[in-house]
């Protein structure tokens, strides 16, 4: 090909060649730097493209002949199969670290005095010799005389799991901060992850505790002593997380996707979400609309941006990714009791619900009732709870009686052998199990 | 106004609001009986500022992308004199554009400015429906910012701070005061556009950033409901949604009575709220029950001012029913090119509907109450920037941090008075400088609070809207 580039109309093949294929410049600089020097990457490219580019100089016999046609083919399915190689920015120190000041009250236009990598002097002293780059901050901060990381650490995980951290302020353990409320745990806690650095046996060596297992049912006489429960005398009733309160309606009914990892996902946005919040100039591109079972992925894999929130996990306090979060805000709106009430998602979760329901062998109406509560609340339902239902299920079915159009609405789908009337208000009992304060806490 | 949980009041009204649904009663006895009201302050209740206030509400109309100054409100007879020439040196070495060269020609405007109102306030020709308004209005010419770009302006000036996620004024001042009308959101985000892109700010605009979410703005979108799920799903009728939260509320009650814990409570009041704002919401945007005269002054029927005209009236309507802070967002002023037709577009669409709502504001007398803003992140330069057209028609200015102006009018303002001066060319302030923060001190003043005294903790330190800045223009006040 490089001879055709030096010597035009040497073979008009290969002419036609290195004009279509080298029309971008990026080409050219490829193919024309020595092999040894050409990345992984370059290296691959090239051979992807001599293997799609034969089959303009060479005869169509030749091209099979020599197997270019199944090569070709064989590429194209594995780049079906695989995704596309992605690239990972990373960071290398400079040889020479350039100087650094302190700016005068944050002003990055006042230079004050020059300053070296250190530590605070509160805390240990950098442990090695070596130049202070990030090889040796990292080894200080898992060294055995530094605390700290995994006191936070711990505390961190202790206040996903009780809903506040040994440490309350979780961002802050300086003077400022919150006192531990039992140090001597706090440390024996961070001495046990230190001395592993499992995650999965920390997690393991609270959940199995005493302490994690207590009953999250208020104690009345506690309030006097102890009213924001800092003790940890009982468990706490705590709001899930946006992401799970997603999941977990999509669980109910039946339609969760768990599978690990992958791209993220772009569930549908309500309309106008795009118009709202940014400079929309290809909303498609912006927000490419999933399509099939990634519909129905786990909410951590729905695609984030700065200046976008999902509006539905931002409804539940889903912080922006402007600013770093310890600790998520649990708020209680009608905006939230309007998006359980009211978002598509959810009423396909009851849709769904329902029809997991309606699929039981007992047509009785408290089997299904005891089924229902499994599924939505991992628990039977009380007696007042059952007596409660049953009035709403039959008053439910009146009203969908006195209006079928609406119950074709409501359970559009045909399952076979199923009652549309009966359907449609077991759809309406999900959405009411789902909107439950119980469904969205964690008790 | 002014109740809090010690009087009663506030647990009055919450009973009163909850007074609906069945079985209420119960969950008035149940909350009585066990204390559990006075431990869990509604976060969005009625709060005292710190003292008496001027101001209940605001309505801040955001001018984004930096609006002409020169054109509008700050006329200057030596740039049209000086009209293609250089800057003079001195003036000229003191510019931090984003785009344009400082060696770049002078550019009169070619505006013409009449003197209006008590004061003889100077307006443009642009402007003629906001001239009739000027003894409403304070001027503030001599505003400056710290940034020259749009979206660390747009932070700055709504947030405090350049980098963009701290709350933002809104849900400060949401933060601070509570909200009257819980049927509506306490804090509402509105937009029109002049051009196809949105607002350069976006969502960091009402953003709630370090403080509890509930202080956040709620967007009220153009198209589909004005706030998300805000319909019933569709085959789901209102007798239905009643239906479904009545179980909804009777089984949270029942869950209640085993575990006890305040915050069931909190969530069926919530669902509560929600089915009253399910109704309230379109209420509120229902303007055919406004008079043919009231629909004229914002220019509803014309379609130049209908979008932002539209918003204004909601702003009234919304301000009437509790709703404490209104940012309306126009985009775009970013004038780099086209700045002739474009200033027209965005005053024709902008202008009467200005004008409208002083007006309403003030035969209704809610201006005395309602503090309203107008303003960009910043001006633009006295000098031209040519994106590639030498047309007159076509060329426009750049941004221009260091001296430009916004106005503002109603609670606490006193209006028909000038402030602040800029030198001939508008390039530098010469008299009573306001920064961003300023202002911001100033808006927080007219609303009862002491800049300083109005803050979070949040890592490890007292954040405030005017972080570590800020003094009020006790000229500004009335």
């Amino acid at each position: 090909m490089l001879a055709s580039a030096a010597r035009p109309g040497l073979n008009a093949d290969w002419d036609f060649v290195w004009t279509q294929w080298g029309s971008k410049d990026i080409n050219y600089t490829v193919i024309r730097l020595s092999p040894e020097r050409r990345s992984p990457e370059q290296r691959r490219f090239l051979t992807e493209s001599f293997v799609d580019m034969m089959s303009f100089p060479a005869s169509k016999a030749v091209y099979e002949a020599q197997g270019f046609k199944e090569l070709s083919a064989k590429l194209k399915q594995l780049k079906t199969e695989f995704p596309p190689l992605s690239r990972a920015q990373t960071v290398a120190e400079t040889a020479e670290p350039r100087p650094t000041y302190l700016r005068v009250r944050g002003n990055y236009q006042e230079n004050g005095v020059a300053v070296k990598p250190n530590t605070p002097a509160v805390l240990p002293p950098l442990t090695s010799a070596k130049p202070a780059d990030r090889l040796t901050l990292a080894r200080w901060l898992v060294s055995a005389e530094n605390p700290l990381p995994a006191r936070v650490f711990v505390s961190r995980v202790w206040q996903e799991l009780f809903g506040r951290g040994l440490v309350a302020s979780s961002e802050n353990f300086g003077v400022t901060g919150d006192q531990p409320t039992y140090p001597e745990l706090l440390d024996w806690l961070a001495s046990e992850f230190r001395d592993h650095w499992s995650m999965k046996g920390l997690i393991r060596l609270i959940v199995t505790s005493a302490a994690y297992r207590q009953s999250s049912e208020a104690r009345p006489e506690l309030d006097a002593i102890d009213p924001q429960n800092s003790l940890f005398a009982r468990q706490a009733r705590l709001r899930l997380n946006a992401e799970l309160i997603r999941d977990r309606a999509l669980m109910a009914g039946g339609l969760l996707d768990s599978a690990i990892g992958g791209p993220s996902v772009h569930p549908p946005l309500p309309p106008g979400a795009l118009d709202a919040a940014l400079n929309a100039r290809d909303p498609k591109q912006l927000w490419p609309e999933s399509k099939g079972r990634d519909l129905y992925r786990r909410g951590v894999y729905i695609h984030q941006q700065r200046r976008l929130l999902y509006p539905q996990l931002a409804i539940f306090d889903q912080p922006g990714a402007a600013q770093s979060c310890t600790r998520r805000e649990r708020s209680n709106t009608p905006l939230q009791a309007l998006s359980l009430l009211n978002d598509p998602t959810i009423l396909e979760c009851a849709r769904g619900f329902a029809t997991r329901v309606v699929q039981q062998p007992s047509a009785a109406f408290q089997d299904r009732l005891n089924y229902a509560f499994r599924i939505a609340l991992s628990r039977l339902p009380t007696e007042p709870e059952s007596k409660r239902l049953h009035e709403y299920f039959q008053q439910r079915v009146e009203m969908l009686r006195q209006d079928p159009e609406m119950a074709n609405r409501l359970y559009p789908a045909r399952v076979l052998g199923t009652e549309p009337i009966d359907a449609a208000a077991w759809v309406g009992l999900g959405r009411v199990l789902m909107n439950l304060d119980e469904f969205i806490t964690r008790e | 106004m002014v109740s809090n949980f010690e009087n009663g009041l506030e647990r009055r009204r919450f009973l009163r609001d909850c007074a609906c649904g069945i079985g209420t009663m119960a969950l008035a006895h149940l909350m009585r009986a066990d204390g559990y009201l006075a431990a869990t302050p509604d976060p969005l209740g009625v709060k005292p500022p710190h003292f008496p206030a001027r101001a209940k509400n605001v309505i801040f109309l955001l001018m984004d992308g930096g609006p002409s100054q020169i054109d509008l409100f700050d006329p200057k007879p030596r740039l049209r004199e000086n009209d293609g020439k250089p800057l003079p040196e001195s003036v000229a070495k003191k510019l931090q554009l984003a785009f344009a060269k400082s060696t770049a020609p002078v550019l009169g405007s070619p505006r013409e400015f009449r003197s209006y109102g008590r004061v003889g306030m100077e307006i443009s020709d642009l402007m003629p429906h906001l001239a009739t308004c000027v003894d409403e209005i304070a001027m503030v010419r001599s505003m400056h910012t710290d940034s020259f770009n749009h979206a660390p302006g747009q932070a700055l000036l709504m947030s405090g701070s350049m980098i963009a996620g701290r709350p933002s004024l809104g849900a400060w001042v949401l933060y601070g005061l509570g909200t009257e009308g819980q049927n509506l959101p306490g804090f509402v985000a509105l937009s029109s556009k002049s051009l196809a892109n949105g607002n350069f700010g976006g969502a960091a605009n009402y953003t709630s950033g370090f403080l509890p979410a509930v202080y956040q703005g709620v967007p009220f979108r153009s198209s589909g409901d004005p706030v998300l799920y805000l319909s019933n799903p569709a085959g789901l009728d209102r007798r239905m949604q009643r239906h479904d939260i009545d179980a909804i509320t009777a089984l949270n009650q029942q869950h209640y009575a085993a575990e006890r814990d305040a915050a069931i409570l909190a969530r069926i009041n919530s669902y509560e709220l929600a089915f009253r704002m399910q109704a309230s919401a379109p209420d509120l945007l229902d303007l055919s029950n406004e008079p043919v005269h009231v629909r004229k002054m914002y220019g509803i029927d014309e379609e130049i001012t209908k979008p932002f005209g539209t918003n204004c009236l909601l702003a009234r309507r919304m301000v009437e029913r509790g709703v404490r802070f209104v940012l309306l967002t126009h985009s775009t002023w970013d004038d780099h090119d086209n700045l002739n037709s474009n200033l027209k577009k965005n005053c024709q669409m902008t202008d009467q509907p200005v004008a409208g709502l002083l007006k309403d504001l003030k035969q209704r007398g809610l201006l005395d109450q309602t503090l309203v803003v107008w303003g960009g992140e910043f001006g633009r330069t006295p000098i031209v920037e040519t994106r590639g057209a030498t047309d007159p028609e076509k060329i426009g200015r750049d941004h221009h941090p260091l001296a430009y102006t916004m106005w503002l009018a109603g609670g606490g303002i006193r209006g028909g008075q000038t402030i602040g001066k800029t030198d001939d060319f508008c390039m530098s302030i010469v008299e009573d400088p306001v920064h961003v923060h300023d202002l911001q001190a100033t808006i927080l003043h007219c609303l009862g609070f002491d800049h300083k005294r109005l803050s979070y903790r949040v890592m490890g330190r007292d954040f405030r809207l005017t972080d570590v800045a800020g003094n009020v223009v006790e000229k500004l006040l009335a």
